[in-house]
């Protein structure tokens, strides 16, 4: 939904959060503070039934955002008025705050969950207005809502750079190879890595288990065996675990959240949980699944 | 007295025994003298426990949950620093040791069902005279208890004493006991956890470890109390194994309650899996050393 001013954004959202309301509907609004105090004033007293997190803080990592909402709509009928931080985001992190609105398609498919996503058509970026048709189902303006012709299913999204193969490695690059029976020596060898990088101490827990999930998979249903291969940019390092009997087999990996029972797919959703970035390529029959994760501290994030 | 088969359970111990405690870590021993103690107390005996430093112990049982104040005052529990026991400074004599452990005996037997005596064997590694007489010492406390309303747990830490001095001794006792183990290689330890009720994983652990952790899981599934899990040693846990604890917890929660205790990077696997979802489990997050 396109808005172009605080009253064009109260127009699309008061009758929606007083009709879900009205319905029994759970609402949760998420937008920066401002607005929220604006939709608090024009509900007067049925601000207090509507939970309301503010977008900075919610908006700070798609897949964990991802696992926010699937957790808030899972169980009860439900409307989501969101509204995603675009301000000072870089082209990549746009590009997956792109994939992330079309995810959440499917991460919410299963849920009684109506989700309005806002734009403001003054400050968003033009690449994420120019995706709104092909990631939203509906599209909704003053004049009421129509089906989007352009919408694409969330497993069949395709973003610029996506069929790209993966930028080669940059300055030095840490080779280590792996087999079932060295699976502990090499979380060792990927914690000191990360360590005299200088990674904080949390990150480095959550890399190193992020990669022998990763590894473990190759492992158990891939090759067998495999190679990393880790180095550092800029205050990121990169850590890439190629498994040469490795395949793509489920259309969104690791992006929506398991269920407690199914024996599968969480070793990739906790990647993607705790990674900053988790890029995958079919490169000649070489699954290539390539973490990225700051090393923190006062200039990382 | 016949040879020491198989290890016996702390939790097996009856009204004479003398039995040998060998434990490999620190935490392992509080846990198994905590249990004594806790089952002692619950016995109606007395108990006493001759230790390096009773004030770090008393925290050690407190913090096992075993709430010392009322035997403490009443005067059924008692922690007593070796040199008021067993040494008189930094000497060790056989016939001052054994007066004392007969007094103890005899005040316990008149005012209470019967006596419990943990005593660190610790002292022996020390620079103290009379060390020799150890082996000699062991014979008279089994001669001393036979067909008494006392039991006497030396303890013996495997790491720093001899396998010569630990044969030695190891023939005057009636059991010897040790903290049941489900696995145990240089990278990770599992072993059931006395006081409180539960398990202990010490080191790392992944899938390859999963039929151990299994076995440990099957008989906490088994019992009917509340369970900790202690990971305060973990440093590392894979998903699947989360999910087998987790899985676990939803089995006997809330019937029973669960608590994962763990340092934080840990306890952020446990909440990521769904932990703080399941009624009667609670994350506790421990200092990390």
């Amino acid at each position: 939904m396109p808005y172009d001013s605080d009253e064009g954004f109260l127009g699309l959202v008061v009758p929606r959060v007083r009709a879900a309301l009205h319905e029994g509907r759970r609402v949760l609004a998420v937008t920066c503070s401002r607005k929220l105090q604006l939709l608090a004033d024009a509900l007067g007293r049925d601000a207090g039934r509507i939970d309301s997190r503010i977008a900075a803080s919610w908006y700070a990592h798609p897949q964990r955002t991802l696992a926010a909402y699937h957790e808030y709509a899972r169980d009860l009928p439900t409307l989501i008025v969101g509204e995603p931080c675009w301000q000072g985001r870089t082209e990549r992190e746009i590009r997956e705050w792109i994939r992330y609105e079309s995810v959440l398609n499917a991460a919410l498919g299963a849920a009684p969950a109506i989700v309005v996503c806002l734009y403001d058509v003054r400050t968003a970026p033009a690449a994420a207005l120019d995706y709104r048709a092909v990631t939203h189902p509906f599209l909704a303006g003053v004049y009421g809502e129509a089906v989007s012709e352009a919408f694409v299913e969330p497993h069949d999204l395709i973003l610029d750079g996506d069929r790209r193969p993966l930028p080669d490695p940059t300055g030095q690059v840490t080779s280590v190879g792996f087999t079932a029976h060295e699976l502990k020596r090499f979380r060792q060898a990927v914690a000191d890595y990360a360590k005299a990088a200088g990674m904080e101490r949390n990150l480095v827990a959550s890399l190193v288990l992020s990669v022998s999930e990763i590894a473990a998979n190759c492992v158990e249903h891939g090759a067998g065996h495999g190679m990393i291969r880790m180095w550092v940019t800029g205050r990121e390092l990169v850590c890439e675990i190629a498994d040469p009997g490795g395949v793509l087999d489920d259309p969104l990996p690791g992006y929506i959240p398991p269920e407690p029972e199914s024996p599968r797919g969480y070793g990739l959703w906790i990647s993607r949980q705790l990674c900053d970035l988790v890029e995958m390529r079919d490169d000649a029959g070489t699954l290539r699944v390539r973490l990225h994760m700051g090393l923190g501290g006062p200039l990382g994030g | 007295m016949g040879s020491i088969g198989a290890d016996s359970q702390i939790t097996d111990l009856t009204l004479d025994d003398h039995a040998c405690l060998t434990f490999g870590e620190r935490e392992e021993y509080l846990d198994l003298t905590a249990a004594y103690i806790r089952d002692g107390l619950a016995e109606g005996l007395r108990v006493v426990w001759l230790s390096e430093e009773p004030q770090a112990a008393y925290a050690e049982l407190d913090r096992r949950g075993l709430g010392l104040r009322h035997a403490g005052e009443s005067g059924r529990m008692r922690i007593v620093a070796w040199q008021d026991g067993l040494l008189s400074g930094r000497q060790f004599a056989l016939e001052d040791a054994m007066r004392w452990l007969r007094a103890q005996r005899d005040e316990a037997e008149q005012t209470h069902r019967g006596l419990r005596v943990a005593i660190d064997m610790g002292w022996a590694l020390g620079p103290v005279q009379g060390v020799e007489q150890l082996p000699a010492f062991e014979r008279q406390l089994a001669e001393t208890l036979a067909g008494t309303r006392v039991s006497v747990l030396c303890q013996y830490d495997r790491e720093r004493f001899d396998p010569v001095t630990l044969a030695s001794v190891s023939a005057f006792h009636t059991r010897s006991v040790a903290a049941a183990t489900y696995h145990d290689d240089p990278l990770l330890r599992i072993c059931r956890q006395y006081a409180p009720p539960g398990i202990r994983l010490a080191g790392q652990i992944d899938s390859t470890a999963e039929e151990s952790l299994a076995l440990a899981l099957a008989e906490v599934i088994r019992g009917d109390a509340d369970v900790i899990v202690n990971m305060t040693e973990l440093t590392f846990i894979d998903v699947a194994c989360t999910r087998m604890i987790l899985d676990c917890a939803r089995s006997i929660c809330p019937d029973r309650k669960v608590v994962l205790r763990c340092h934080p990077t840990i306890s952020a696997r446990f909440v990521l899996l769904g932990a703080t979802d399941i009624a009667g489990v609670t994350v506790e997050t421990a200092d990390e050393r």
